[in-house]
């Protein structure tokens, strides 16, 4: 193959992976607390004799941390963060993930757990421990603070700021872990906690609409550059083969 | 070429939504119901490099991996447990909460169901049944010749019998409240079952703090908010619409992949 030909591909191949990535943000776009996942692509230079080549590689994806629409659902226990930072849960292991979604529910032993299990964490990074009595009859100020229908305060809930947030892994359902060499988060100044609302997806449907486009035409292209080396290949052939 | 299958994913995913949004509309006007609203989940990514993975002999290393995500799940329906508008019906028999509380009904087979529907009528035996006959627990048995009911704000039933001006005490309403509302199985009929992740129910007399009290003539409305449910709806039309398109261009990209020669 020449190298028109290996440069198409390298092409078709990133735009195979960013369509795959795009419909996974279009089938997320009403996933509440969702983060977009965008591709990041680099060229490689080569050189080849006198000419130098640049082919396509997809060299990871980021997460775009823009902030979804607050959106009210009444819920008592549903809470979203206006601000920066991320809301901390324990997983098995004793492992911590990090989310900003924060539909919650209350489990038997008075825990605030996500609706798949997993206990969300306090300021002191321990499970958030709720009276047996109180269910869903609290209030959360926006620093956080949980408390009862007569103001006694039961518990707090932890929100963290993380430096370099677009790297972190996401882990599905909603959950991100730090990557490995990131710094410990800190705990937020100025958390931001709004109690009944839930945080929608930040998909800009529009803008995956028009990628969608955009990576078809792309690929078009790049199968017609291919097709338009093999007919030169072709014509070469036929002229360079004649023996008149 | 995954995209066909993740969009697959979220076309199925806003079919469960509008099955939701559906059944919330549908039941706009059934007392004591509680709407509900369908949770989603990201499916899990598929690392196709890793982060941190050493790229030169130097020890340089990643700094992002390429996750690639595989779409879309429904992970549950929520219920809304938020009180519903009382609407006043005068019947003497219609009870309303007015708190966290349940009634807690005697299935035929013996075991208990748990509902917000105070639209209760007598048996033939005079006993306090729901719409579907099923008895009310405690037990309350209406005499004879009762020319008037009343049931106070703490659950206590009382019966004018006769002309006797003195009422007689038939016995006092009993409410369950659960740790995890959220938890409790729908089972239709409008009612519901205890489940482990609901918890055991916790009985106790209406006006005892956090269970609520009785309003004898009035009935629960349904707590759907019908502007909501109809907003939802067409943001579930679309986002359906959406996926199909990712679909299309997924196919149209494999009819160009056939044009290579």
């Amino acid at each position: 193959m020449s190298n028109i030909s290996n440069v198409s591909l390298s092409q078709a191949t990133a735009l195979e992976r960013s369509l795959s990535m795009t419909a996974h943000n279009i089938a997320n776009a009403n996933t509440a607390g969702y983060k977009a996942i965008q591709p990041l692509f680099e060229s490689i230079d080569h050189e080849v004799g006198a000419e130098n080549v640049s082919f396509v590689l997809d060299r990871g994806s980021y997460l775009d941390l823009n902030k979804g629409a607050l959106m009210p659902t009444g819920n008592p226990l549903d809470i979203a963060l206006a601000g920066d930072g991320w809301l901390s849960f324990q997983f098995d292991g004793g492992e911590v993930g990090y989310s900003r979604h924060g539909r919650l529910v209350v489990d038997v032993d008075g825990r605030l757990k996500t609706t798949g299990g997993r206990p969300l964490l306090d300021a002191g990074g321990g499970p958030v421990q709720l009276p047996d009595d109180v269910g869903q009859d609290v209030t959360i100020t926006s620093g956080g603070t949980i408390t009862d229908a007569n103001g006694a305060i039961l518990g707090n809930i932890g929100v963290l700021t993380i430096e370099q947030g677009a790297r972190m892994l996401p882990l599905g359902g909603g959950m991100y872990q730090l990557p490995e060499d990131a710094a410990a988060p800190q705990q937020s100044a100025n958390p931001q906690v709004k109690q009944g609302f839930v945080e929608s997806s930040n998909v800009e449907a529009v803008l995956e609409m028009t990628r969608l486009i955009d990576i078809q035409r792309a690929y078009e292209n790049s199968v017609k550059l291919m097709n338009e080396d093999d007919g030169l290949t072709k014509t070469a052939i036929q002229r360079l083969g004649r023996t008149e | 070429m995954k995209a066909l299958g993740i969009a697959a994913t979220g076309m199925l995913a806003q079919q469960t939504n509008v099955d939701v949004i559906a059944n919330n509309i549908a039941n706009a006007n059934t007392t004591g119901f509680k709407s509900g609203r369908a949770a989603f989940q990201d499916l899990i990514y598929q690392s196709m490099h890793n982060a941190g993975a050493l790229t030169s002999e130097e020890g340089t290393a990643r700094p992002v991996g390429t996750d690639v995500g595989l779409g879309v799940q429904a992970a549950g329906v929520i219920r809304h447990n938020i009180q519903g508008g009382l609407i006043q019906t005068e019947n003497q028999l219609d009870l309303a909460i007015e708190g966290r509380g349940y009634f807690v009904v005697n299935r035929p087979d013996g075991s208990l169901a748990y509902t917000r529907d105070g639209n209760f009528q007598l048996s033939a035996e005079g006993q306090l049944v729901t719409l579907n006959g099923y008895e009310v627990e405690p037990a309350i048995v209406v005499p004879q010749l009762t020319k008037s009911i009343e049931i106070n704000q703490e659950g206590v039933v009382m019966a004018f019998v006769e002309n006797d001006p003195v009422p007689v005490e038939l016995g006092q309403m009993t409410f369950a409240t659960f740790l995890n509302d959220a938890g409790l199985k729908p089972v239709g009929d409008n009612l519901l079952e205890a489940t482990t992740a609901s918890g055991e129910p916790v009985e106790a007399t209406p006006g005892t703090p956090g269970v609520g009290i009785t309003r004898q003539g009035y009935l629960e409305n349904s707590n759907v908010n019908i502007i909501q449910q109809i907003t939802d709806l067409i943001s579930a039309q679309r986002a359906y619409e959406m996926n199909s398109k990712a679909i299309e261009t997924a196919d149209q990209i494999m009819t160009t992949t056939n044009q290579i020669k």
